[in-house]
């Protein structure tokens, strides 16, 4: 598409593209807003399950996470890339297959995921729900995605790589990374498969990638859309691009650092959760750093705050940057998360960033961008303001009532009378105390659908009154740089020498002996000395080899990689070391050769028997963890409420881990015996005929559909080659196990009345959810108990579900 | 016994030098920009990029939305 005359050439820019995802921006907007009410209907009226398995909560939830997240945020980033790239290197996308590849394809994957996850299939992982088929298929778009953004990178027409196209880089490289690392997995079938990392390993992998998702995806392309589209809408350059260089760089190092904020006064090591703390308060300055600059990008316009709707959504947009960025540091510390963790503040502060900061931008960047795709002005201005204050009513609202509700129940839990015990046992009070936030919450989801779907119109009309354009442009084909360096002598300059060397020193000190480190750190002070007198003697050179490392994508990306990485290794690998050292078997004559060992011996795990394991798959399907954790933290009320604190070693097995992150019901980790199964399958039949109040879905299902212990049989060896040590003769006796223990609890089910078929899902979780907390659980009538949950009668302290 | 891994591991030095390569990196990345990026003509130039006109000559009128 490009004419080139003797000093200038003709690009037409790919906007049909841009049209194309910000059409299914507002598609999928629409879908996931409406799931989000959905949900939160449910959460204040049970009845809006409506009965049907498919619909329930923990099924839906995952829906509307993955709806706003990738859908409707990631196609959203998706037209902002490809707009502002092609603008900001003056070119067209390098190749229209890839680009028309990378549309059809995350299109495709929208859509297996709303297929897939309200079936039930699931990885069990928050923001990682999709199955590994659809996985796969997110790698192969993503690789689409890059190849053609790195492509145009390489054949552009302006030397510079501006601010914001740093951070899509960052973004590419990053998402790459997380992604494949927290989706390894092991299948056991098209559409199941088990994580290859389990328990505590699971879980710090997990939220490094799941912190960074909000970093990455949410974060760092929206920042990238900010210092382009309010740019533009300002019509005035960024208030300080030396403030922005800062920005980047600070940004993409502290974030990687962040995710084990998540896993406070878990059972994940100490030194890591005050990694995480410290990495994410650091991550404050930044943040509003990056957030001032926006705002200033105002400076001498602010009166269109008055008279443009566009600006108001960018102001609203980043003003909820600013929030959102300052409570989640002080989420991450611990005293505040020991408060906060589990309780709906969390939710408001995501849906402070979601709905706030990235809907607002992608709403801003939409009635800017949309006109100009048409070659028209905006059809409506008063229903974008119309928009705009509803949808800002409706958010306050939704977050305003989660942050009330989140530390109400966070003090509720934590409240003990003046014998330092519970002050509020039963857990339903607490519940019943949140409603009227779920009401308010609900009405503020609603306006904030309701406000959408003016947009809708506005834009369908805008696109009718007008026509759709592509744009072109006259530009000066891109000059060698006469002073130009290869990425050979980038990459063995002064400064980049300079950089490796302290790098190196910085190791060595850390892991010379206490004789050899003096040394090291003698040398590093020396070569910082060095570089300063260089840098003080060469700063020309050095300024000129900063501006060159810009203009050089491949070079960007590489230190943009070894940013990230330093983060995510040095947390991660350590982790993934200790679990080898978690002996799996310890035998009477080990004992008998050296007798320390029975201290040992005492924390070794025993794996899920057959039934167990299916009724594990069964609860991760119905994705129970999104109300129930199992992680009970080392704090006085937990202990009294759940039981002794969590240890590392009991989820060992877990694959994937279900600790969770929310308590809209109770802790379950250590539930097993704590009632007998009858009151399982009444509560599973119907939550209120044991809980009155609770908002907990029932689920019937379970006593209808049914399971085969083949299939349970065929997991366990998958898991075996996870490092679960099932033997050879559990392998053998899988199935007649899962039978025997199926048959006791059925028959003690039986004996009360309550006949229940044991091949029936229903058993299977009730197996479950007895061996949670416990050790084996019989697995057959010898020897003789009298039920196979053991304890008989139910617990009196609370009500739960 | 494994309790105790985290308490004897030398590799818990790898986050405190994972904070000092950290440090070095940002007190470095910090001097460069505010010290060393001194062509201001030059940076200017950078921020003022998205701000060229690429929807024909009268693209800055198009950012005025009309009811």
């Amino acid at each position: 598409m490009e004419a080139t005359n003797t000093q200038m050439k003709t690009v037409t820019y790919d906007d049909g593209i841009v049209r194309a995802f910000a059409g299914v921006t507002i598609l999928w907007g629409v879908v996931a807003f409406l799931v989000g009410v959905i949900i939160a209907a449910q959460l204040s009226f049970w009845q809006a399950n409506l009965g049907v398995e498919w619909l329930s909560f923990g099924r839906l939830r995952p829906l509307h996470t993955n709806a706003a997240i990738f859908a409707f945020v990631g196609n959203a980033m998706f037209a902002g890339i490809y707009y502002s790239t092609q603008r900001l290197l003056k070119v067209r996308m390098a190749n229209d297959l890839l680009s028309w590849a990378n549309f059809w394809g995350y299109q495709l994957i929208i859509l297996a995921a709303a297929i897939t996850l309200p079936l039930g299939l699931t990885q069990g992982k928050e923001y990682a729900e999709l199955i590994w088929p659809v996985d796969l298929l997110v790698v192969v778009v993503w690789v689409i995605f890059a190849a053609n953004f790195f492509w145009t990178v390489a054949i552009r027409n302006e030397k510079n790589l501006y601010v914001a196209l740093w951070f899509y880089i960052a973004t590419i490289v990053t998402i790459a990374v997380l992604y494949i690392v927290n989706n390894l997995q092991l299948p056991t079938s098209l559409t199941h498969s088990y994580t290859i990392f389990g328990g505590v390993q699971d879980a710090l992998v997990q939220w490094w990638y799941g912190h960074n998702a909000v970093a990455f995806f949410l974060t760092t392309p929206i920042l990238g859309h900010m210092y382009y589209f309010m740019v533009k809408a300002a019509e005035r350059p960024v208030y300080s691009y030396r403030l922005s260089v800062v920005h980047f760089w600070s940004l993409i190092f502290l974030y990687i650092w962040a995710g084990p904020h998540h896993l406070l006064y878990t059972a994940l090591p100490d030194w890591a959760q005050t990694l995480g703390m410290i990495f994410s308060v650091m991550l404050w300055a930044p943040s509003w750093g990056g957030m001032l600059n926006g705002l200033l990008t105002l400076r001498g316009a602010w009166d269109k705050l008055r008279t443009d709707p566009i600006i108001k959504f960018f102001v609203v947009a980043v003003t909820f940057y600013g929030m959102s960025t300052f409570e989640g540091p002080l989420l991450s510390i611990k005293s505040v998360s020991a408060l906060g963790h589990y309780t709906d503040w969390i939710i408001g502060h995501v849906h402070g960033g979601t709905l706030g900061w990235n809907g607002f931008m992608a709403f801003g960047m939409l009635y800017w961008m949309w006109p100009r795709l048409y070659g028209t002005k905006l059809w409506s201005v008063k229903l974008a303001e119309t928009h705009f204050w509803i949808a800002t009513i409706g958010i306050l609202m939704y977050v305003v009532s989660m942050w009330v509700s989140g530390v109400s129940q966070g003090l509720f839990w934590r409240a003990l009378d003046a014998e330092g015990f519970l002050r509020y046992p039963d857990f339903i009070e607490g519940l019943n105390n949140s409603v009227a936030m779920y009401h308010t919450r609900l009405m503020g989801g609603t306006l904030y659908l309701l406000s959408s779907f003016l947009m809708v119109y506005n834009l369908i009309m805008t696109a009718r009154q007008g026509k759709a354009v592509n744009v072109s442009v006259q530009v000066a084909p891109r000059q060698r740089d006469p002073e130009g360096a290869g990425v050979w002598a980038l990459m063995t300059s002064a400064p980049m020498i300079f950089i490796t060397a302290v790098i190196v020193l910085a190791i060595w000190f850390g892991v010379a002996g206490p004789m050899v480190s003096p040394v090291a750190l003698a040398l590093l002070i020396v070569v910082c000395v060095a570089g300063i007198i260089s840098y003080g003697l060469q700063q020309k050179r050095w300024g000129h080899w900063y501006g060159l490392v810009e203009k050089h994508g491949f070079v960007f990306t590489v230190l943009v990689l070894l940013a990230i990485l330093v983060g995510g290794a040095v947390e991660i690998i350590p982790t993934l070391i200790i679990t080898e050292r978690v002996p799996t078997t310890i035998t009477e004559e080990m004992i008998a050769e050296d007798p320390s060992l029975a201290e040992t011996a005492k924390w070794i795990q025993k794996p899920y028997s057959p039934l167990e394991l299916a009724g594990r798959d069964v609860f991760i399907v119905e994705g129970c963890y999104n109300c129930h954790s199992q992680m009970i933290r080392p704090f006085r009320h937990e202990v009294l409420r759940y039981g002794d604190y969590s240890r590392l070693e009991e989820s060992i097995y877990d694959h994937p881990f279900q600790w969770g992150s929310k308590r809209t019901g109770l802790d379950l980790a250590r539930v097993g015996g704590k009632y007998d199964n009858l009151w399982h399958y009444l509560h599973l039949m119907d939550p209120r005929s044991t809980s009155p109040s609770s908002n907990m879905p029932a689920y019937e299902h379970f006593k209808t559909k049914t399971l085969n212990p083949a299939t349970t049989a065929a997991r366990m060896a998958v898991q075996v080659k996870l490092g679960v040590p099932y033997t050879d003769e559990d392998l053998a006796l899988a199935e007649e196990r899962y039978l025997s223990q199926a048959q006791l609890v059925a028959d003690d089910l039986r004996l009360k009345n309550a006949e229940v078929d044991p091949m029936s899902e229903m058993v299977a979780v009730i197996a479950y959810l007895q061996r949670l907390g416990r050790g084996p659980q019989p697995l057959a009538p010898e020897p003789v108990t009298a039920t196979a949950g053991g304890a008989s009668g139910p617990a009196s302290d609370s009500g739960g579900e | 016994m494994f309790q105790e891994f985290y308490a004897e591991s030398s590799l818990l030095i790898w986050p405190l030098v994972g904070l000092l390569i950290f440090v070095a990196v940002f007190i470095g990345v910090l001097a460069f920009t505010f010290f060393g990026l001194r062509d201001k003509r030059k940076l200017e130039e950078i921020a003022a990029l998205p701000l060229e006109p690429d929807h024909g000559d009268d693209d800055r009128a198009e950012g005025r939305a009309a009811g």
